[in-house]
């Protein structure tokens, strides 16, 4: 469903200058399958997630949805997104916030005030549909950037750090919700970019760690599924503390990395 | 507020307050023209060369560009913010979804304009310009101004501060004649043109045919790279 061939990212032009972000990447997300992006801080999740979506055009290599090209795939058909932050125009009311993504989805005017109400109501802010988004809690600001994905159900989704900022029990309703969409579309290829190994382990059914750029393991649906095991590997390439990284480089310091990766 | 950066330039990062502010230069330099001025901006018996006449032009130009600030959203805080990413992930064609904003806020503007207008002739104001002349003279302006605001926005973060500060400097720049005006006339829309056109409609008489064109044409140009950039550019993560 989403193919990366050999693909790679850079930053900056200025020969010497460029960070690359992603390097040699090879991965092949099947539909129906929930595929986990683990790794420690600039270890290239987000810019996958951006070069699936076509946010973002590969230095080299390419990238296929379905046959297509990102841009034409989400064109064509659309895609699910929620960012870490998901940040709304502040005087929306909540309502509308998604009542206008509804009408981009390509939803009637009543089709779209139904799917609302029933996405407001499955995250838990059915009594805050009329609250402008600037007056909404950071955890209920994401709690609607969940809402948002459930307006239509696509057959590719696409999470980055989507636990950011929740509290439990809006981390058990992302989780509810993915399953949910995965039960009304079967065939989505779901991507999760994360690390809070948990939550990955719960929902995911098989990993990939990524390590400055490249893909350094592949931990398949049992191993997979054990938060023990992912964070064993994340620390191994540095975890959230860069101490794996700084061993393995002989103790030098890890690069500072700008963003969550 | 960052450490160190004055409140007013801290206040300009925002779209609303840069709109704001621009509103408010616009206001600035109406006032002290208000009491019983014509529907140029002067008082009875002032004598007005041709700086004074631009920097009439100039009240209605600030107002509009504040407001096409405030409504376009094409500006680099909301592509810094990630928050297109939500919208483009929906099938959608991103240079039409831009130019639908950018028209729909073009046609509010002027019939906002032309509303006020519309209600000073009906309270008695005797200086209210024609409503529909206001309404024409603000979709020309509009349209040459917001191409350059869409274009800027497209290729600068920020870039709508930039043309806010172009079109300041603008008239003074230009009528010294010098080589720095001349090549800032070269990328702004025809200022002095558009303000006589401006005043002829505003007077209730119909533009010239070649400012209109120069107008149009300049409107679209910009607008057209604008939405090309657009097109093309990459959308990072906020």
């Amino acid at each position: 469903m989403i193919d990366f061939q050999a693909v790679s990212k850079r930053y900056g032009r200025l020969p010497g200058r460029g960070k690359s972000a992603v390097r040699g990447l090879d991965l092949r997300i099947r539909s129906g399958e929930c595929v986990a992006l683990v790794g420690p801080n600039g270890a290239g999740k987000s810019t996958v997630v951006g070069l699936a979506l076509g946010f973002l055009r590969p230095s080299e290599g390419t990238v296929r949805i379905g046959g297509l090209g990102p841009r034409e795939y989400v064109r064509s058909h659309g895609a699910g997104y929620l960012p870490e932050r998901f940040s709304p125009r502040g005087g929306l009311r909540a309502d509308r916030v998604l009542g206008r993504l509804a009408r981009l989805d390509g939803l009637d005017r009543g089709e779209a005030r139904r799917r609302v109400r029933e996405a407001l109501d499955r995250v838990g802010l059915a009594g805050s549909r009329r609250r402008r988004a600037r007056d909404l809690s950071r955890g209920e600001r994401q709690r609607l950037g969940v809402a948002q994905l459930l307006l239509r159900p696509r057959g590719v989704v696409l999470l980055d750090e989507p636990w950011g900022g929740l509290d439990p029990e809006g981390k058990a309703r992302l989780r509810e919700a993915l399953v949910g969409l995965r039960g009304e579309r079967p065939g989505a290829a779901v991507v999760v970019a994360s690390h809070d190994l948990d939550q990955v382990a719960r929902v995911a059914d098989r990993a990939v760690v990524l390590d400055r750029g490249r893909v350094v393991d592949r931990l398949s649906s049992g191993a997979g599924r054990d938060a023990g095991t992912l964070e064993r590997r994340v620390l191994e390439c540095g975890g959230s503390t860069g101490r794996g990284r700084a061993e393995r480089d002989g103790g030098r310091p890890p690069p500072r990395a700008r963003g969550s990766g | 507020m960052t450490p160190g950066i004055p409140a007013a330039l801290s206040f300009a990062r925002d779209r609303a307050g840069r709109a704001a502010l621009l509103a408010a230069a616009g206001a600035a330099l109406l006032v002290p023209r208000a009491p019983g001025a014509g529907a140029e901006g002067f008082r009875a018996g002032l004598e007005a060369g041709p700086g004074s006449g631009i920097l009439a032009g100039l009240w209605g130009v600030l107002l509009l560009a504040g407001v096409l600030v405030l409504w376009q959203g094409v500006v680099a805080s909301d592509v810094e913010s990630g928050r297109f990413r939500t919208t483009f992930v929906r099938p959608v064609w991103r240079p039409g979804l831009f130019l639908s904003r950018h028209v729909a806020a073009l046609l509010l503007l002027a019939a906002a304009a032309a509303a006020v207008a519309g209600a000073l002739r009906l309270a008695g104001a005797g200086a209210a310009p024609d409503p529909a002349g206001l309404l024409l003279a603000s979709l020309l302006t509009g349209w040459a101004l917001g191409g350059l605001l869409l274009l800027l926005s497209a290729l600068l973060d920020r870039g709508d501060v930039l043309a806010a500060v172009a079109l300041f400097l603008a008239p003074g720049v230009l009528e010294q004649g010098t080589a720095a005006g001349r090549l800032l006339s070269a990328g702004l829309p025809p200022m002095l043109p558009l303000a006589e056109a401006r005043r002829a409609l505003l007077a209730g008489a119909g533009p010239d045919g070649d400012v209109l064109a120069a107008a149009i044409l300049y409107g679209a140009a910009a607008t057209g790279l604008a939405l090309l950039r657009l097109h093309l550019r990459e959308y990072r993560a906020g």
